[in-house]
């Protein structure tokens, strides 16, 4: 009998007995003791890090005046939120993350998985590591020279409309970056073309692990190479691909940031204004705290429940989780 | 380890601490006396250099964060030069730090942190009622009262318009006073203008039929760019434009002194109007209300705006500040010159408003035990030998902008003056010598020994300068004082992120109507933002400004 089956009973017999399931957890931490001291470096790090400043979530329940004590501000309880879903600027404000992000999930999610099967398929070695380190460059440069290249490219006077006029196909130059209607498509862009490389690194590993005797045996029952992505890669990156997905939707409510800021100007400020942005405007530069972390919370909050509900249906429907 | 190492840094903030924030322990210094009573007292042996300011035996060191964007780096070279004769001349060490970041949010995070200076310089109305309001910054009505004659002095009866409400002083007032001189102007190409004939331009139709013709004139530049009549960058200020037809910082004012916002008024839809006609015919800038400063800098000085609303230095820079130092072929005249235009029927073009209030505060902050060494200082800085001293860098060097001869007599370097006349001046060059590095209490109106001279070095020479008279000439009457129009908007005020919702839509909006295809979109557009900004609360922005404009005039009758 294995060890697990051996606990699994103790269990059973725990739970007839009147006794937690507290005892299994300290069975297994005996058990796996290494591997929990192995994990101390991190789980302090997670702790300072990541859960002790959780405790600034308080901030969004009270008045809080900087250099005040959170715990001693005056308590409002659900002021902030109410305000930030009553404002003038709510509607358009959740447009603009969804679509954004929504954007970023069907188009900029896709690309990376599409972009790492066609790397797989280069046979050339050197051309393949050649083009896969040239599409990580992007990642590597910032936004602010990003939005540089942007209107560079995509200004009134920009390559673009040079290179249209001169063809014939415009008579007078469109202002790209200053029409809302164009922003969309250019932000969601922008965004695939930094990240689409980067992205790609963890399908590639993931592709890698694909046994290659099942090619082998796919080739000689007479697939071809659409084939074989079909039915052996595609399926067999599809736990990574389900777990990215999980983590990908709960972050729908982060749009971005920086790009925003810098692509973004005064004439499209309608169709660019998302979350983020609003609490950093609206929050950090005008001292109200409070207001921003309320903003910032409901977008945690909304967040984790996407985290749960897309994990409880992938469980459900594909028999894939993350938790 | 932890716990040493948070042992120890306790050890050190408390040694810190004890050692006081304003003073550097000497140790020639075994009399035991304070570093306060030290330089306070006047002792027998106490030197009182050439500018009377008795020299303190101990250092008096001050820490400051200026709240006022800047490139630290830049800083830090600019007041090297002054700081070394601080040092030299007063036994006084300024150790002064400026960001390139948003001050607010620098200022909202030390409080969070309580990690801040001695001194805060440029702190604006709203942080100095939070500072004030947790007890961070320090009453400074006593030290006034002791060592600060000097500063009532000079702010007069003003002094008491700083006060609180309990007859108490938290800061010292910086940039007060009333600067006779206008800055927002019309602009327009001097040499092209003068080839036209110089025709009359003196509302905004002259305006834009003198930029028509001369953009179909100039209609591309040397590289074959196409060029414009007006552009303005993404920080456009529409309250400038709205001067010309008579309204006051954007609002019109009824004799009641009632308020109402330009967007209220048949003048704000008249000068939309008017730009839009600038766009549809092709003469405004496709990118007015996207350019970067860099760009919108750029395609002046390649030569592709003819003219240009705003303040007088920004064509000066982007003009022909650069044309001088890049063109060996350039020519006095080819530059923008500042002129008045005002709409026919608004009473005048109010397009210089003048705070006398100042811009903002310096203040001393709880975590200084020093401060009445410092207030000295600062008193010193608001007298007119220190103001100049403060204002216009070192004297006495090669390249120094003027001569101090002690015992009060001055003069301005003939040389500096007169590479300012011949328009020849460095100011890259001249900033190393520290001039305004240190306004801790700066006045702007002429200083009261010879009633003449100001702050900034180059305005002192208006009246001999060709161009800085002209420009004085054309825009005289456009100067109204705007004091009583100071309102702040606190944190905790519920209107304060309403009127930031209402700019920011009428900045998108305004261009949206501006950048119209038709006149009729243009009003359609216009009447589209003004409802949904009263709906959005305007109307109560324009109650609580009215009824704060009443409350200043009459407290400051």
């Amino acid at each position: 009998m294995s060890r697990v089956a051996a606990d699994n009973i103790l269990l059973d017999k725990d739970s007839k007995n009147g006794k937690s399931k507290l005892n299994l957890f300290f069975r297994r931490l005996r058990r796996e003791r290494e591997l929990w001291l192995i994990s101390i470096p991190m789980i302090v790090w997670v702790a300072i890090f990541a859960y002790y400043p959780m405790y600034g979530v308080f901030m969004s329940f009270v008045d809080y005046i900087p250099g005040k004590e959170i715990f001693s501000s005056q308590w409002v309880g659900f002021k902030w939120f109410m305000e930030f879903f009553t404002s003038p600027d709510f509607g358009i404000i959740m447009r603009n993350t969804l679509v954004i992000s929504g954007l970023n999930l069907l188009i900029g999610f896709p690309a990376p998985i599409l972009l790492a099967i066609l790397f797989n398929e280069i046979r050339n070695k050197y051309f393949k590591k050649t083009i896969q380190s040239i599409s990580y460059l992007p990642y590597f440069i910032s936004w602010v020279v990003a939005a540089s290249l942007l209107y560079s490219f995509l200004g009134n006077d920009g390559i673009l409309n040079d290179m249209l006029m001169r063809l014939g196909v415009l008579n007078k130059s469109v202002s790209f970056l200053g029409e809302s209607k164009y922003f969309w498509t250019i932000i969601t862009a922008a965004n695939i073309w930094k990240n689409i490389g980067w992205s790609t690194i963890i399908y590639l590993s993931a592709i890698a692990g694909i046994d290659e005797e099942l090619y082998q045996a796919g080739a000689v029952d007479g697939l071809g190479r659409f084939g074989a992505v079909w039915h052996i890669t595609l399926p067999g990156i599809r736990p990574t691909i389900i777990l990215l997905w999980i983590l990908a939707v709960g972050g729908l409510l982060n749009a971005g940031f920086e790009q925003q800021l810098l692509i973004g100007n005064v004439q499209t400020r309608e169709v660019w204004d998302v979350i983020d942005t609003y609490a950093y405007r609206f929050g950090v530069q005008m001292g109200r705290y409070s207001y921003g972390t309320a903003v910032g919370l409901m977008k945690s909050v909304i967040g984790l429940g996407l985290v749960l509900l897309t994990n409880k249906v992938s469980k459900k429907a594909m028999g894939l989780s993350i938790i | 380890m932890k716990k040493i190492i948070s042992t120890v840094m306790s050890f050190a903030l408390i040694a810190s601490l004890a050692a006081g924030c304003g003073s550097n322990e000497n140790a020639g210094n075994t009399n035991g006396q304070t570093p306060s009573s030290a330089a306070a007292s006047t002792s027998a042996n106490q030197k009182v250099n050439e500018y009377g300011w008795a020299v303190p035996e101990k250092t008096l060191e001050i820490t400051a964060y200026q709240a006022d964007k800047s490139n630290p780096d830049t800083v830090a070279k600019n007041t090297e030069l002054i700081n070394q004769y601080l040092l030299e001349k007063f036994n006084v060490k300024i150790n002064k730090t400026q960001l390139d970041i948003d001050p607010n949010e620098k200022l909202n995070l030390m409080l969070a942190s309580n990690d801040y200076p001695d001194v805060i310089i440029a702190m604006n109305d709203d942080n100095l009622s939070k500072w004030k309001s947790q007890g961070k910054i320090q009453e400074l009505t006593p030290y006034v009262d002791e060592v600060g004659s000097d500063i009532k002095t000079a702010l007069g009866d003003t002094y008491k318009r700083y006060l609180d409400e309990n007859g108490k002083l938290y800061g010292i007032p910086r940039g007060w006073g009333l600067l006779p001189l206008p800055d927002r102007s019309a602009h327009i190409r001097w040499d092209w203008y003068n080839e036209m004939g110089s025709p009359k331009i003196e509302t905004p139709d002259d305006y834009y039929t003198v930029l028509k013709k001369m953009l179909e004139q100039h209609s591309r530049n040397s590289k074959g760019e196409k060029a414009y009549a007006i552009s303005w960058n993404e920080n456009c200020n529409i309250e400038t434009l709205a001067a010309i037809w008579g309204l006051k910082d954007g609002y019109k004012e009824a004799a009641d002194h009632n308020l109402t916002h330009w967007l209220n008024t048949p003048e704000g839809l008249e000068f939309t109007k008017y730009f839009n006609r600038f766009y549809r015919e092709g003469m405004l800038d496709p990118d007015a209300f996207i350019n970067k400063f860099d760009d919108w800098k750029t395609k002046f000085s390649n030569e592709r705006i003819m003219g240009h609303i705003g303040n007088w230095w920004e064509s000066w820079n982007a003009g022909h500040e650069i044309w001088q130092k890049s063109d060996p072929n350039w020519k006095e005249d080819q530059r923008y010159v500042q002129i008045k235009i005002k709409a026919p029927q608004a009473e005048n073009a109010y397009l210089a408003p003048k705070d006398t209030f100042g811009w903002n505060y310096t203040v001393i902050t709880d975590k200084c035990k020093d401060a009445v060494e410092i207030m000295k200082f600062i008193n010193f800085t608001m007298t007119p030998i220190g103001t100049r001293l403060v204002s216009w860098g070192v004297p006495n060097t090669a390249d120094s902008n003027w001569k101090y001869d002690g015992d009060g007599k001055w003069s301005f370097d003939e040389t500096a003056k007169q590479s300012l006349l011949s328009g020849n001046y460095d100011y890259t060059k001249h900033d190393l010598l520290g001039g305004s590095q240190f306004w801790f209490g700066v006045q702007q109106s002429p200083l009261p020994d010879d009633n003449t001279s100001v702050c900034w070095y180059d305005q002192n020479f208006n009246q001999d300068s060709k161009w800085k008279k002209m420009f004085n000439d054309n825009l005289k009457g456009t100067i109204w004082d705007s004091t009583a129009r100071r309102i702040t908007f606190t944190p905790e005020n519920p209107l304060t992120p309403v009127k930031q919702q209402i700019e920011d839509s009428i900045k998108t909006g305004w261009a949206k109507a501006v950048l119209s295809k038709t006149e009729e979109d243009c009003t359609a557009n216009f009447n589209e933002l003004r409802d949904k900004m009263n709906k959005a609360g305007l109307h109560d922005i324009e109650k609580f400004r009215t009824e704060e404009y009443k409350k200043n005039l009459e407290a400051w009758k």
